[in-house]
């Protein structure tokens, strides 16, 4: 019987596991980095993180006594660490959470296939995503938050990866080359991870308070202020708001004064702060990074990063100054010359366009072989229906040239090196119920080419009759229907 | 273990994977537009580049890559051949975790499911734009016949296995003929036919050991006037021939039963199967004594190699025996008939007996015939329960067979299901 959960024996996988578990327990840690306490908490769940995955990695996809038993210790542990210390330090919800971490610890020492992995990975979300939503995060939080999306994505895909390599192994009848299975890893991860920051960067963060401010839909938004998304319409987690009251400043409502009613945009006139309505997103400013790293207890490596990377920002931002100043005029002289040539530009584009569609279709035109089906249709006409041929040899070549025009046309061209025989060999193969017609009409242009005589007006009778058998055949599907 | 009430329905089973990722990243986003945060947002952004990198990735992998594997023609059941796989990426980036999937139907043919199913050869890690990439498959050929082998295929599902891609071309298209594996045989008990040499069957005898001058005598009409003695006749006047003592040469026939009643069992361990690699065996005796021997049989495609000798008599016996099958429906007391009109007196017939009981009166019977002709039978007969399986019923006439051939004066062999034919041919 198939085992509902494949084991999980991939050492990618646990270092995934344990990466995603300690950063997901790192970015909680952070929010109480004032404290002084980080340094601390970090190594904590470091350790109890690696310890339980390393009991369950040793166990090699099946649950063994040690698992079981080390479970129990952990959970034994984590039970008197939450009655002493977590509860009564930090109260609940914080307490909550580390408690969760010592469940799942427990758990990892058991965490020996899939469904206990993907377990793990969704509590250590659980995690983040309490960290993240607490008031005191901030954009400092993304020196974990990103390793941890990393790790996530990375756990998953080695999981995947290691685990299918390893069915293939045992499924296939040789090894294959299986040497590079860590690029591809890493080539998936990165993969994932660059269309997620894509997507992430491209997608509107909208939310249904903005979209019902928006578009005038009715919504309680327990402020009125200043156009939303501007930054200032109110308090962001971790700062004081300062949003101003009043209304919206709609299209067409700008008559109206700043103390508009509840009936009017359902708005508290005297509301001195407001909920913020979209992500507060962008770029901190230099003096927003500088005052981060200025933070009681921040590490001393994110704050040297940080001041790096403001330094940096800074630099960049001074060196591409004249650039930006030179971009900017540059996009104002196009915009000018637009506003005055828009007509001429408009009718080149749309010269352009026709341009580009009649070589489409032209492209079009030649790939379909419009003019050789055309030419084939009219010899049809004329030789098959109208029968106006020449006399003598020239008809039949008349019509040997017709039959290799319609040959063409089904894309069964004469090569210029095969002689009539060679050629008709070629159509016997694909055309097999034409067969007799086609020996029959190569004797007759053969006997027009090489023979002694002229071609009687009853060999051009016969060669038109064979003509037109032929051009009625062509289609092989109908054919054999007829065959049958 | 799925249950046969909850089975899903193709399509869903299929897709379930990006079915349930499609449905969490829905979700994602309908928490992310609910919340005032990024972070969800990423999360739904994320989720999304999973499944569309899920999705469309494999697609584009299996894209601009060719294969060819190129292994040997000809093999013998039984022997490992080797298979060289070489991948070549056409593309300027890399490809990854690609799977070759190649129709094997020799795999598996041991135990009775010959078909046209797919058997993945391996797994091709990392293959660099603008590289190659080879690596060897070794193959047991479990069943003689004639094989047509590919096209390979390409299969990818990476990175999750949400999606699965495949490419199929004509690459790697090749036949394969499996020849039975033959086993050695020591001697045979066989008894010689008199020589044709003075039925003008043979100008002269060839080599030594056909025949020995033993005298002269006059002239008959039938002698072959190569053995006139001249100058004998001169002396005489009389036309005078030299006479040869007949020498006992022994010639064979293999009567193969191609009847699909007297098949018994499946794949490798059928009765045919056995006859077929017995035949082969003898076959290779003879021609390796330079015997002759003709091989018929009267399946689908009637079966009829003239007598011959030598190692391309044998290759041609070999080529007929790896695609024989046992698909007749002639009677083989009709084929024993045939033979026995055929046969000369003190030839060696080999029977092949596995009919069931309710036919084996009219084989007996033809065998009668044989022997009747003056033909040496050397009858192998399958002991049909033993490689029946417990479902299959049916009556088994091998005693009955035996003890007629036994008075029949017939040398007989009994095979089961399993014997070391090697012990039973070499006592």
């Amino acid at each position: 019987m198939k085992q509902l959960s494949p084991p999980l024996t991939y050492r990618p996988a646990y270092v995934g596991l344990f990466a995603s578990l300690f950063l997901a327990a790192v970015c909680n840690t952070f929010l109480d980095i004032q404290y002084g306490g980080f340094a601390f908490e970090s190594l904590f769940w470091a350790v109890v993180f690696g310890l339980t995955v390393r009991v369950a990695w040793r166990q090699q996809g099946e649950v063994a006594a040690t698992g079981r038993k080390a479970q129990k210790t952990v959970l034994i542990a984590g039970a008197l660490m939450s009655v002493l210390i977590f509860i009564p330090m930090w109260g609940f919800p914080r307490a909550g959470l580390a408690m969760l971490a010592m469940l799942q610890a427990a758990q990892n020492c058991v965490t020996v296939n899939r469904r206990t992995l993907h377990m793990g990975l969704l509590v250590s979300a659980v995690m983040v995503m309490f960290a993240a939503s607490h008031y005191r995060a901030d954009w400092t939080m993304l020196f974990y938050l990103v390793p941890y999306l990393v790790a996530v994505v990375f756990t998953l895909v080695a999981e995947q990866i290691s685990r299918r390599a390893q069915e293939l192994r045992r499924e296939s009848l040789g090894e294959g080359a299986t040497s590079g299975q860590g690029t591809a890893i890493v080539a998936a991860t990165t993969a994932i991870l660059l269309g997620g920051v894509l997507l992430y960067g491209i997608t509107p963060q909208v939310t249904w308070p903005y979209l019902f401010w928006k578009h005038g839909q009715p919504g309680s938004l327990g402020f009125l202020g200043k156009t939303p998304g501007a930054g200032q319409t109110g308090r962001q987690p971790g700062e004081p708001g300062s949003g101003g009251s009043g209304r919206p400043q709609q299209d067409g409502s700008g008559q109206q004064d700043g103390t508009g009613s509840e009936r009017d945009g359902g708005g508290v006139p005297d509301a001195g702060e407001g909920e913020a309505i979209l992500p507060k997103g962008g770029w901190p400013s230099l003096q927003e990074m500088r005052e981060a790293a200025r933070r009681n207890g921040m590490p001393q490596w994110q704050s040297a990063t940080i001041l790096r990377l403001a330094d940096a920002v800074e630099t960049i931002g001074v060196a591409l100054a004249p650039i930006k100043l030179g971009l900017d005029e540059l996009m104002n002289d196009i915009r000018e010359w637009l506003k005055a040539h828009w007509q001429a530009i408009i009718r080149s584009l749309m010269s352009l366009i026709v341009l580009a569609l009649l070589i489409a279709t032209w492209l079009l035109l030649r790939e379909a072989r419009a003019g050789l089906w055309l030419r084939s249709r009219l010899d049809y006409l004329q030789l098959g229906l109208l029968s106006l041929h020449a006399r003598g040899n020239a008809g039949a070549f008349q019509y040997y040239r017709a039959l290799l025009r319609l040959m063409d046309a089904q894309g069964l061209s004469r090569p210029a090196t095969a002689n009539t025989r060679e050629y008709l060999v070629q159509i016997n193969r694909r055309y097999e119920h034409l067969r007799r017609e086609m020996i029959e009409m190569t004797f007759h242009f053969e006997r027009a080419r090489y023979g002694d005589r002229e071609t009687t007006a009853t060999e051009l009778a016969r060669m038109r009759t064979l003509y037109r058998n032929i051009f009625g055949g062509l289609d092989i599907i109908r054919a054999s229907l007829q065959l049958r | 273990m799925k249950l046969p009430g909850l089975a899903l329905p193709a399509w869903p089973a299929r897709h379930a994977k990006s079915l349930l990722l499609g449905f969490l990243t829905l979700v994602a986003y309908v928490a992310a537009i609910n919340r005032v945060q990024a972070l969800p947002w990423a999360i739904a952004a994320l989720m999304t580049a999973t499944l569309v990198t899920g999705l469309a990735w494999p697609h584009w992998l299996v894209k601009r890559l060719s294969v060819v594997r190129r292994g040997p023609e000809r093999a013998r059941e039984g022997e490992t051949i080797r298979f060289h796989v070489e991948v070549t990426n056409h593309g300027r980036l890399p490809r990854f975790m690609v799977e070759l999937v190649d129709q094997l139907p020799f795999v598996g043919a041991a135990g009775g499911a010959v078909g046209r199913g797919a058997k993945t050869l391996g797994m091709v890690a990392h293959v660099p734009g603008g590289g190659t990439c080879r690596f060897e498959v070794p193959v047991l050929c479990e069943k003689r016949g004639f094989y047509r082998l590919g096209p390979v295929g390409l299969v990818s599902s990476f990175p999750l296995g949400l999606a699965e891609a495949r490419q199929q071309r004509n690459d790697g298209v090749q036949n394969l003929t499996i020849y039975p594996d033959i086993f050695a045989i020591m001697g045979l008990p066989l008894r010689g036919a008199p020589s044709q040499i003075h039925r003008g069957g043979y100008l002269l005898p060839e080599g030594a050991g056909a025949a020995e001058f033993s005298g002269l005598r006059e002239y008959r009409r039938g002698d072959n006037p190569r053995h006139v003695h001249w100058p004998t006749t001169a002396r005489l006047n009389a036309l005078m021939v030299r006479e040869f003592e007949p020498l006992a040469s022994a010639c064979m026939i293999i009567a193969i039963d191609q009847s699909g009643m007297a098949n018994v069992g499946a794949g490798r361990q059928a009765s045919f199967e056995y006859a077929v690699r017995i035949a082969g065996s003898i076959a290779r005796y003879a021609c390796s004594s330079n015997l002759p021997i003709r091989v018929v049989g009267e399946g689908s495609r009637p079966l009829y190699l003239p007598g011959g000798i030598g190692e391309h008599h044998y290759q041609r016996i070999l080529d007929e025996l790896a695609v024989v099958d046992a698909d007749g429906v002639t009677p083989y007391a009709k084929l024993l008939q045939r033979v026995a009109v055929e046969c000369r007196q003190g030839e060696t017939v080999v029977v092949f007996l596995g009919e069931p009981a309710a036919m084996l009166v009219d084989t007996l019977q033809a065998v009668a015939l044989l022997r009747a002709r003056g033909a040496h039978v050397h009858a192998i007969v399958f002991e049909r329960d033993s490689f029946r399986s417990e479902r299959e019923v049916g009556a088994d006439g091998t005693a009955m067979a035996v003890a007629g051939l036994l008075d029949m004066g017939a040398h007989c062999l009994r095979v089961r299901k399993g014997d070391d034919l090697v012990k039973l041919f070499n006592p």
